[in-house]
């Protein structure tokens, strides 16, 4: 029993004390920024098409889904004006979230908008606009801002953080911030390995992924050869099939068992992610592979970011010093003093 | 919304405070306790007792009283709990449980995570339309087919990240095939019939759906047990009435009066096959029945119809 309180006690620490996943929450806002953002400018153009005003073919299914009325109402389809509005908001919220700036008022309004244009129709809705969807409404919750933002540039040049709203009394202590915070990452990391196992399960029990061809099949369907040629050169070798579809499978399935342990955890991770790059670039599917990289990186700890920021700008150093002379003394050097020498 | 702390943050005292558990945790990010259980950013927890030793910074407003930090642990467990439990039914096979969950959950918490599985999709599917309309002499004349989905797909070649639009009509085609699948051959041979009638006034109109459900009903193997499939089966066919109406209204240009579609199925050669310049199965294609139209098109929908036909080279 007190080995029971122990452990409780030490995640009630654990889910207080500090706000974790600092780093890997801002790359997921990058990526997520980056999904949301270039899935609306690929369909700018087609926008009324897809959601708008001629999009009312599709009202008699799309209707029935019962979304919560507030989404519903974001985008009309009975003014293009006015749907060109709302787009233009979610197109500069994408932007916005993308940067950081002021994240803790845009990630809500970026979900209503996102979802609210989901509603709009039933038959264009893909795995990464639904994980989407799920974990953003986790990470309102998050702090998503704490590196590469805008906020945390403001922060950094004003020499504090930004002046909360809710003041005094009505001020949230900041172990309970630490605590959404820190409810949002387990929640998100949990989605990604349901996502991850539900899916291996579902891989496992069809005979092109137990023979090793699955892989050949996703490349030949029309809908999705961006690049034909490149998807026609990958099954081209036999083993190169196979193998990504064996891994694909076990890799998924046994995802929460391989990151309990650092060494499998990398590996892991390394595959998953590749794994979506190449499902972006043959499939074309970018913001589904960019949501699940970002989910990925959950499981990357803040002190891994630093060491590869340490890393990188280590070999940054030692490339600048590989240069020609010339080169770098066309640059001003600035002294620690901050004047140029 | 993120929630707003009073802790300011960035090279000042109060972060190592805002950083300190109830017991007072090591440091900020990245903080272990000997012990410490790892989250899944794989940072490990503070361990439970040990003295504070932040610099300036002793047991303060950052740090909760145990009791809060306990409750906060509580509902956080609570809160992951639940929505693994639910998601956990929702993506199970149907039950009598699941069937509340999806309700108490949906649409925003549905999920299946089907993807490519678990037979993966091995056949392209194509909705084609055909339009007839009356020419100066009022005889009706009959359109050649064009094929929605290749039009709309033109967006995916030789684009990264193709436009949403590649998914429209192929989506549309994969619901609709679906339901027609659901009825049984006799309801199946019915609906690749046309849904029109003669009107009492001379001309013709569509058939009312309770007249379509009928008929659905009548000639089914099992009367009265399959009107959900029935049902759900004409609500799709008459969506696509209405897509199949503005589409060739805007292609051909002319003020249709009957429309029909059909889906064209191409299967690439499977794996073993992949190098054989023959095809290894034949096209099928399965054509419906026409269908009355009796709506107007508002100009605005006909003018996004019109632009996208002749941006993805459809233009006649």
């Amino acid at each position: 029993m007190n080995a029971v309180r122990a452990s409780f006690d030490r995640f009630a620490g654990w889910v207080t004390g500090a706000k974790h996943a600092g780093y890997s929450l801002s790359a997921l806002r990058i990526l997520y920024g980056v999904a949301i953002v270039s899935f609306l400018f690929t369909s700018l153009a087609d926008r009324h098409y897809l959601w708008g005003v001629a999009s009312k073919w599709v009202d008699p299914e799309a209707n029935r889904r019962a979304w919560f009325p507030l989404f519903e109402l974001v985008f009309t389809k009975d003014s293009a004006f006015v749907f060109d509005l709302a787009y233009g908001v979610l197109i500069v919220l994408g932007l916005l979230f993308l940067v950081g700036w002021q994240t803790r008022f845009v990630t809500p309004v970026l979900l209503v908008f996102w979802v609210g244009l989901a509603t709009n129709s039933t038959v264009l809705t893909n795995g990464g606009d639904t994980i989407i969807r799920i974990t953003l409404l986790f990470l309102v919750f998050a702090d998503l801002s704490r590196h590469w933002s805008v906020d945390a540039w403001l922060t950094k040049r004003r020499g504090r953080a930004l002046r909360p709203i809710l003041r005094g009394r009505f001020a949230i202590p900041a172990w309970l911030a630490n605590a959404a915070n820190n409810t949002a990452v387990l929640l998100c990391a949990y989605q990604i390995m349901l996502v991850y196992v539900n899916s291996g399960i579902y891989k496992l029990m069809g005979p092109e992924w137990r023979e090793g061809t699955a892989f050949y099949y996703s490349l030949v369907l029309d809908v999705f050869r961006p690049f034909p040629a490149l998807s026609d050169l990958a099954w081209q070798v036999g083993p190169f099939v196979w193998v990504a579809t064996f891994l694909s499978v076990w890799v998924q399935l046994l995802f929460p068992v391989l990151i309990l342990w650092r060494p499998t955890r990398i590996l892991a991770l390394g595959f998953t992610i590749l794994m979506h790059l190449g499902i972006g670039l043959f499939l074309g599917l970018w913001p589904f592979s960019l949501a699940m990289i970002a989910l990925d990186l959950l499981f990357v700890r803040d002190r891994s970011w630093v060491a590869v920021g340490r890393w990188a700008s280590h070999a940054g150093g030692v490339l600048r010093q590989l240069l020609p002379e010339r080169q770098r003394t066309e640059r001003p050097v600035t002294t620690s003093a901050g004047s140029p020498s | 919304m993120t929630p707003i702390t009073r802790t300011p943050v960035g090279g000042r005292s109060d972060t190592l405070r805002q950083a300190q558990g109830p017991e007072g945790a090591q440091g900020p990010e990245g903080a272990q306790g000997p012990e410490g259980a790892q989250g899944p950013d794989g940072d490990q927890a503070p361990a439970p007792g040990r003295q504070d030793r932040g610099a300036g910074s002793s047991r303060d407003e950052a740090a909760p009283p145990k009791r809060a930090a306990r409750i906060a642990a509580a509902v956080s467990i609570a809160l992951v709990g639940v929505y693994v439990a639910g998601t956990l039914v929702i993506v199970s096979p149907t039950t009598p449980v699941r069937g509340a969950v999806v309700a108490a959950a949906g649409p925003y918490f549905t999920q299946k995570w089907n993807v490519f599985a678990p037979s993966i999709m091995k056949t392209n599917i194509t909705f084609s339309v055909q339009a007839q309309w009356r020419d100066a002499d009022g005889t009706l004349v009959k359109s050649d087919w064009v094929n929605v989905t290749k039009l709309e797909q033109q967006a995916v070649p030789g684009h990264a990240e193709p436009s949403r639009i590649q998914k429209s009509s192929w989506n549309a085609m994969l619901a609709y095939n679906a339901r027609y699948l659901a009825l049984d051959a006799q309801q199946r041979e019915l609906v690749r019939d046309t849904f029109i009638q003669r009107a009492d006034g001379g001309g013709y109109r569509a058939q009312s759906a309770e007249s379509l459900i009928a008929d659905l009903d009548a000639v089914s193997t099992t009367p009265g047990s399959g009107q959900g499939d029935v049902v759900r089966f004409l609500r799709y066919d008459y969506m696509l009435k209405e897509y199949a109406t503005a589409f060739s209204t805007a292609y051909f240009d002319q003020d249709v009066e009957r429309v029909r579609w059909r889906i064209d199925r191409t299967r690439p050669n499977d794996f073993e096959n992949r190098f054989s310049e023959e095809q290894q199965f034949d096209d099928t294609a399965v054509t419906f029945g026409w269908r009355h139209v009796d709506d107007v098109i508002d100009p605005e929908t006909l003018a996004v119809y019109r632009d996208v036909v002749t941006r993805y080279g459809g233009a006649r």
